[in-house]
């Protein structure tokens, strides 16, 4: 099903799935769903909804388990990790959600305390260092002792991608992140992409948002029906899409 | 209504048996606080049995919910009466458990808080389980995806939220059980109620009755207030859990 239509990956490949399925009961979810993600580069996953984007990102730090094919880090396959191993896994995989899911009864200091202590047991001065340093970076330095309850949906998910960042991922998975937000918030956490993405952070993105897979990913995956329809360079695949059924989707999402 | 006041009000009776009647509170509340922590516990760790997932632990969740619905569906006199009626006479059980005198009190006593405990630990469990049960999914997830185990998950996430939540529902359960020590004067506990009912059986009067109940009502009135300040807080809490 899917189109080698873009140039093979210049850096080693940090993160690689290989035929993929996924059943919910006797849904099909995702059919044979292969990717490779290059250190350093950004994909952009788009497609309609129940096309199977939000559970592929689900499957690859093993939110959800899959019923065959590979999942493999730097080439290590983490498919059937379990206990501590996968535990360890999954620092290195970052993840973002639409719904944020910080803590609520943290600070938004403490939501990115908590795991560092929690996970890597670092002292409480070390953590909250490197908390207010993460928090800095993404624009809510002021905030930091504020409530969840008490920040905008944006400056929730900016505190998410902080505290996601704390682990010091070397992949970061972006699940539909703006999608929960009113349309003026949205620009404040795509800059925080942005400038990762700058950064040469390894990013993973299922967006709804067309400008910025144009603008930042190196490469678009089109997923429909649970299978990548067609991947290519986000020039190529924006202005020529290869396939009908991208070129509908681009066609309803581009010209409401 | 003279005859109502002087059944039921007289205070010369009341101002006798004041020590007798107080004495028999204190170990109400002490029935109360003990038995209430141990139950808390308990019924936390039975939530937590109840509520593991893995294959291996399948036996525990049977045991845990097997525990649950028989003394949720029994009588609590019934279990003081179990118990204060059959541990001494369990041979192969230690000294300790047959005919326990720690700290000082009387073995019915501690039959009195196992009893209370065994029973409330149960209603608890399901309280507790309420409350794990309403915390979202993505709580947990975001935790998992972090890098947490599923322990320290539920440690740091899942029960501080969960425990928040059902404080109300926990405190009642607590006035509750406070109501409920009475029970154990069947098997010989002096409590309020007991001290009471032998100075009625004493004077034919009630009023060291009366004073147990109103000695009652000081400590079970302002709890239930501070329960109803927090269910009328709830949905600024649960806009927080939001």
């Amino acid at each position: 099903m899917t189109a080698p239509t873009s140039p093979a990956p210049a850096g080693h490949a940090k993160l690689r799935v290989a035929g993929l399925h996924k059943r919910f009961g006797a849904l099909h979810v995702l059919r044979g769903v292969d990717l490779s993600v290059p250190a350093g580069s950004v994909i952009a996953i788009i497609g309609p909804s129940g096309s199977g984007k939000s559970t592929l990102l689900r499957c690859v730090n093993r939110l959800e388990e899959i019923d065959s094919g590979q999942i493999l880090l730097d080439g290590e396959p983490i498919t059937t990790l379990r206990g501590r191993a996968l535990d360890q896994v999954r620092r290195r995989i970052g993840m973002v959600f639409q719904q944020f899911n910080l803590f609520p009864h943290r600070t938004a200091l403490d939501n990115v305390v908590l795991p560092q202590r929690v996970v890597y047991g670092l002292s409480r001065a070390e953590a909250v260092r490197n908390a207010r340093a993460l928090l800095d970076q993404v624009g809510l330095a002021d905030k930091a002792d504020e409530r969840p309850s008490r920040l905008s949906g944006g400056q929730q998910q900016r505190v998410a991608i902080a505290r996601a960042l704390a682990m010091n991922p070397e992949v970061m998975l972006f699940d539909e992140v703006t999608s929960a937000l009113d349309p003026e918030l949205v620009t404040d956490v795509l800059d925080v992409m942005r400038t990762l993405a700058a950064q040469g952070m390894t990013m993973l993105v299922v967006t709804h948002e067309m400008s910025f897979a144009k603008d930042v990913a190196d490469e678009v995956l089109f997923m429909d029906d649970g299978v990548v329809v067609e991947r290519n360079v986000p020039a190529s695949l924006f202005s020529a899409p290869s396939h009908e059924r991208t070129r509908r989707f681009l066609d309803r999402v581009l010209n409401p | 209504m003279d005859i109502f006041l002087q059944q039921y009000f007289d205070l010369s009776v009341m101002r006798d048996s004041f020590d007798k009647v107080l004495l028999g509170f204190w170990v109400t509340v002490q029935l109360s606080l003990i038995a209430g922590v141990l139950s808390m516990v308990w019924g936390l760790v039975l939530a937590l049995a109840r509520g593991s997932q893995t294959r291996l632990m399948l036996p525990v969740r049977v045991a845990a919910i097997a525990y649950i619905d028989v003394f949720r569906g029994i009588p609590l006199l019934l279990v003081v009466l179990l118990i204060s009626g059959s541990l001494p006479f369990i041979s192969f059980l230690p000294a300790w458990v047959r005919a326990p005198h720690l700290f000082g009190r009387p073995d019915v006593y501690w039959f009195g808080v196992l009893s209370l405990t065994i029973t409330y630990g149960a209603y608890l469990a399901e309280v507790y389980r309420a409350g794990i049960e309403a915390v979202p999914k993505g709580q947990s997830e975001a935790a998992r995806s972090l890098g947490m185990s599923q322990f320290r998950t539920l440690r740091h996430v899942v029960l501080p939220q969960g425990v928040r939540t059902v404080v109300p529902p926990l405190l009642n359960d607590f006035i509750a059980l406070m109501k409920d020590t009475s029970l154990v004067q069947v098997i010989g506990v002096v409590e309020v109620v007991r001290a009471g009912r032998e100075v009625q059986g004493e004077t034919f009067n009630s009023s060291a009755l009366t004073l147990g109940a109103i000695m009652f009502l000081v400590l079970t009135l302002p709890l239930a207030r501070v329960v109803d300040r927090h269910l009328n807080g709830r949905h600024t809490l649960a806009r927080g859990l939001a």
